[in-house]
């Protein structure tokens, strides 16, 4: 459990840390990819409900952290959206393509959308089009091929760490 | 009762009840549990800090051939700005010793001899696409506070949002949450000066409140009023670009363009107040 949660945290930090910095060099039109979301929907896509809560809960607390505003409101969507994905996560073809980059895209813009509208829809803002147009889509088509290569590394480090688990369950057994 | 606490839809509910509360109480700049941000800003300073420094180099190393080319032109330019600078200097001597002089006479107060200059680098920049903030390397243990006003010698940035231990988030002028009060410099009415949800992206700023009767032009220079004790008075904001009048008494607005280059903003000076 101890390596589960330390593998946890350092996905989590150099995902923080790459995503204040070196994405910063690669924004299209000022537009930068969320690498902490593609990492919640990659998660909820390989890990069972209660483990893709704990840790979409975690990356959406590092982002409001990152961000220096309000506290918990992209924890809450990160925790809300992965819930739905990691319960039908069993029934998909998780490495096809099509899947990975619709997840990757929806998400963002669920996710994007409620965060401008709790934001600042209620500050008088009413640019919702405008918004949708240049932040919110661009931002998801950026997530959607991010996520294509991430999504292998990080099953891959879920793999390594399940046959870690099974190796010790048999030697406890 | 152990059944509903292991109950899933009892914990989503419990977590979603949590992260509301948290919102909630964090929603103010000056929350005590904003200090949590510390889990993540505590370790990740000295890297940051560390991949500006590398970043710094490399951008520096291949600017350098760009830059002789470049050189070689504003020398010749620069030669003859010196020839007519220096006839300016003389002038800028005597109206120097005039303004003492004056200011002296009728007692005025220096706007800055409150505060204290500390230079902050910039270590990490907004990670997501809707606000203008950045993290600088100055925080509690440099004495940085909230709300100290940020500026750079071509004029304001912004005000620090939030301090931990080791680093501060800076909100720019350019930012959707930021107002400030500002002032036109050569007819001295009042405007408010707000971030822009469409201008932001093109680092300009928006100001608002403009009464019909307003002596307004593009190319007017804006400065801080001094109004609402956030930010000293006199500090430039930019120039106004665009003005847009309208019907309504207060619809007018002008589009304004910052001092400074917010993409390419790399150091800055933050005020912080001396101790009396």
């Amino acid at each position: 459990m101890r390596y589960r949660i330390l593998t946890a945290i350092a996905l989590i930090w150099t995902a923080a840390f790459l995503q204040s910095t070196v994405l910063e060099h690669l924004e299209v039109f000022s537009i930068r990819p969320n690498l902490l979301l593609v990492l919640m929907v990659v998660i909820s896509l390989l890990r069972p409900t209660s483990e893709s809560a704990g840790m979409s809960l975690a990356l959406g607390l590092t982002m409001d952290m990152l961000m220096g505003k309000t506290l918990g409101w992209y924890a809450l969507l990160f925790f809300l959206v992965s819930i739905p994905i990691s319960l039908i996560n069993q029934k998909l073809y998780r490495e096809k393509l099509l899947v990975l980059l619709s997840f990757g895209f929806v998400s963002t813009v669920v996710i994007e959308t409620v965060f401008f509208l709790i934001m600042f829809l209620f500050k008088g803002y009413e640019y919702l089009p405008f918004i949708f147009t240049t932040v919110v889509l661009p931002e998801a088509l950026l997530n959607s091929i991010l996520i294509l290569p991430l999504f292998k590394p990080i099953a891959g480090v879920y793999i390594k760490l399940d046959k870690v688990d099974r190796r010790r369950n048999r030697i406890a057994s | 009762m152990r059944r509903i606490f292991t109950n899933k839809i009892f914990i989503l509910v419990v977590v979603v009840v949590l992260l509301l509360a948290l919102a909630a109480v964090s929603y103010s700049e000056l929350s005590g549990v904003n200090i949590i941000s510390n889990i993540i800003s505590v370790p990740a300073a000295p890297l940051q800090r560390a991949y500006a420094f590398v970043t710094g180099k490399v951008g520096d190393f291949f600017g350098y051939f760009e830059d002789v080319k470049k050189l070689k032109d504003e020398n010749e330019q620069l030669s003859q700005r010196i020839s007519e600078l220096e006839q300016q200097l003389l002038d800028i001597d005597r109206l120097t010793k005039e303004n003492e002089e004056l200011r002296a006479a009728l007692n005025f107060k220096d706007q800055y001899e409150e505060y204290n200059f500390l230079g902050a680098s910039i270590i990490a920049k907004d990670p997501g696409n809707w606000f203008d903030v950045f993290t600088v390397n100055r925080g509690i243990n440099d004495g940085i506070e909230n709300n100290s006003p940020v500026i750079t010698a071509y004029g304001l940035v912004g005000r620090v949002s939030k301090t931990d231990l080791m680093t501060s988030r800076v909100v720019s002028i350019i930012d959707m949450d930021s107002t400030v009060s500002a002032r036109l410099s050569k007819s001295r009415d009042l405007i408010v000066i707000r971030g822009d949800v469409e201008l932001r992206a093109k680092g300009l700023c928006r100001a608002d409140y403009i009464p019909p009767n307003t002596d307004i032009m593009p190319g007017d220079t804006v400065e801080t009023s001094g109004m609402g004790g956030l930010y000293p008075k006199g500090i430039i904001i930019g120039k106004v670009v665009k003005v847009v009048k309208n019907e309504g008494q207060y619809d007018s607005y002008a589009i304004i363009q910052p001092m400074v280059d917010f993409k390419r903003l790399e150091d800055v000076i933050i005020l912080t107040k001396k101790e009396s």
